[in-house]
């Protein structure tokens, strides 16, 4: 089969996105690099103007590009040094801030919400605690390098954290606090989805409607296997991808 | 307990969550409506109605205009922790499920791929490119480079509509140890588009991954795009 037979002809505008992505991603025009302007790129390609701005605005959308007011148009740096959050797995700690922190990322929390829930079905249910067990929940935005990355939402058995209500985690790494109470979690169970970006979270991401975000739920087990923890995370897929091996 | 730590409809949705979860809720089945739902819980509609939109908007449920509100289907699950094959899972799920063979063709390594691959540049490979479908609708393109030498004399017939690791295995007595994958998100372009049948630019699930046999050989480069409300993947330790 030829493309030609079957496939429609793009319009040119998606082949000079096409041309430019490919260009991007093999290093030709470099992270930060400037881009040609539209007159320039239209001259290059021989296209009119209006094609190349429509290339140019759809690189931009799709955060290939971004716009320095009256500067130009500049290759993202993100795209391109995007974490490598792995999925988590047996090696220990693998939360956002150890795995952050060795890539050279400065991280920072911003709480939305905190404290022990009034009694439900479902949160008892997935910690596997009894009805009307305290939970406590702590909802997070983590920015990497001042720009939001995740917004993480988790909940934790109070009977195994009786002090959690004095814990300040915009200052503490919660894992560490978890660690000193020997109930950190070392295995996970999880699921991984990509999602289009909830109304609720696309503000905290900074994100527009009809854009996708990586959905994150896993159960967090300490090394006796007690359950200490579940969580649900949103991810921009612009800061981050996951790696994982397989055995067998 | 002072101020509320969540939300009234956050609450609820999880609930709604819950009952799904535990089959209260079938996959598919329609939910009660906003009335008897608001009636259970004894809260307001319009609270109600803002916690479904919750799940609607994560995909949990779906909503059909002048009907109701409806489980989504079950997705197709893939563990990472062994590298099976898709069609196994689709088909233990009990959808039927067809591979169409797109291309099939001998090739050289570009300098991309062997990059990629980490195999020279030139080495020979079968490139592969099919479209998978569940029932009647295209989920997912499916581009595979499988390194000539380990499989001498792979066909267009072994890979049309069949499970090429069940091939490898049988044919050419290769079995996967290991594999090294990603998954990312990125936009549909023309062929991706025109393929799985949604819009240019639309977001897509990509999943990678380099294959390897018991012997540290590499078997097989593959690139896919596929649906992301049709796929999870799931991890267990």
């Amino acid at each position: 089969m030829t493309e030609n037979t079957v496939i429609k002809e793009d319009p040119l505008y998606i082949k000079l996105e096409d041309v430019l992505m490919k260009k991007i991603e093999a290093g030709d025009y470099l992270p930060g690099e400037k881009l040609p302007g539209e007159r320039a790129l239209a001259e290059i390609y021989g296209i009119n103007r209006m094609t190349a701005k429509n290339a140019i605005n759809g690189l931009v959308q799709k955060k290939y590009l971004y716009r320095v007011q009256g500067k130009g148009t500049f290759v993202q740096k993100k795209d391109f040094h995007k974490l490598n959050l792995g999925f988590l797995n047996e090696s220990g700690n693998c939360g956002i801030t150890a795995m952050v922190k060795s890539q050279g990322v400065r991280i920072a929390n911003k709480i939305l919400t905190k404290g022990t829930l009034p009694p439900n079905d479902y949160f008892c249910g997935r910690l596997k605690l009894a009805k009307n067990d305290p939970v406590y929940s702590l909802h997070r935005i983590r920015y990497g390098n001042e720009e939001p990355i995740a917004v993480e939402y988790t909940y934790l058995p109070c009977a195994l954290f009786p002090d959690i209500e004095s814990f300040d985690f915009k200052h503490v790494s919660l894992y560490d606090y978890m660690e000193a109470h020997k109930h950190m979690p070392v295995a996970f169970e999880q699921k991984f989805r990509i999602i289009p970006v909830p109304q609720k979270e696309a503000k905290y991401l900074d994100l527009d409607q009809g854009q996708v975000v990586y959905y994150f739920e896993f159960l967090g087990f300490d090394e006796n296997g007690i359950l200490v923890e579940y969580t649900e995370s949103f991810t921009r897929t612009d800061k981050a991808e996951f790696f994982f091996d397989t055995n067998g | 307990m002072g101020k509320k730590v969540l939300t009234l409809e956050a609450l609820l949705a999880k609930e709604i969550e819950y009952r799904i979860e535990q089959d209260d809720y079938k996959e598919k089945q329609k939910l009660p409506s906003e009335r008897e739902l608001s009636a259970q819980f004894q809260v307001q509609r319009l609270t109600i109605r803002r916690a479904l939109q919750t799940l609607v908007q994560k995909g949990i449920i779906i909503s059909k205009e002048r009907s109701g509100y409806y489980v989504a289907p079950k997705r197709i699950k893939i563990t990472v922790n062994h590298s099976g094959s898709i069609r196994t899972v689709i088909e233990k799920m009990g959808i039927t499920s067809y591979v169409k063979l797109l291309e099939f063709e001998k090739m050289k390594l570009t300098e991309r791929l062997a990059g990629k691959t980490l195999l020279a540049e030139n080495t020979e490979v079968y490139h592969i490119l099919r479209l998978r479908y569940e029932n009647k609708t295209p989920i997912g393109l499916e581009k595979s480079y499988v390194v000539c030498d380990l499989a001498k004399g792979l066909s267009a017939e072994d890979v049309h509509n069949k499970s090429l690791y069940e091939e490898l295995k049988k044919k050419h007595g290769l079995t996967i140890a290991h594999s090294n994958q990603r998954v990312s998100a990125v936009f549909a372009n023309g062929l991706e588009a025109e393929l799985l049948k949604v819009s240019l630019s639309t977001p897509l699930m990509k999943y990678q991954g380099l294959v390897y046999d018991k012997k540290e050989r590499l078997i097989e480069y593959f690139e896919n795009i596929m649906l992301p409300d049709r796929f999870e993947f799931i991890s267990k330790r």
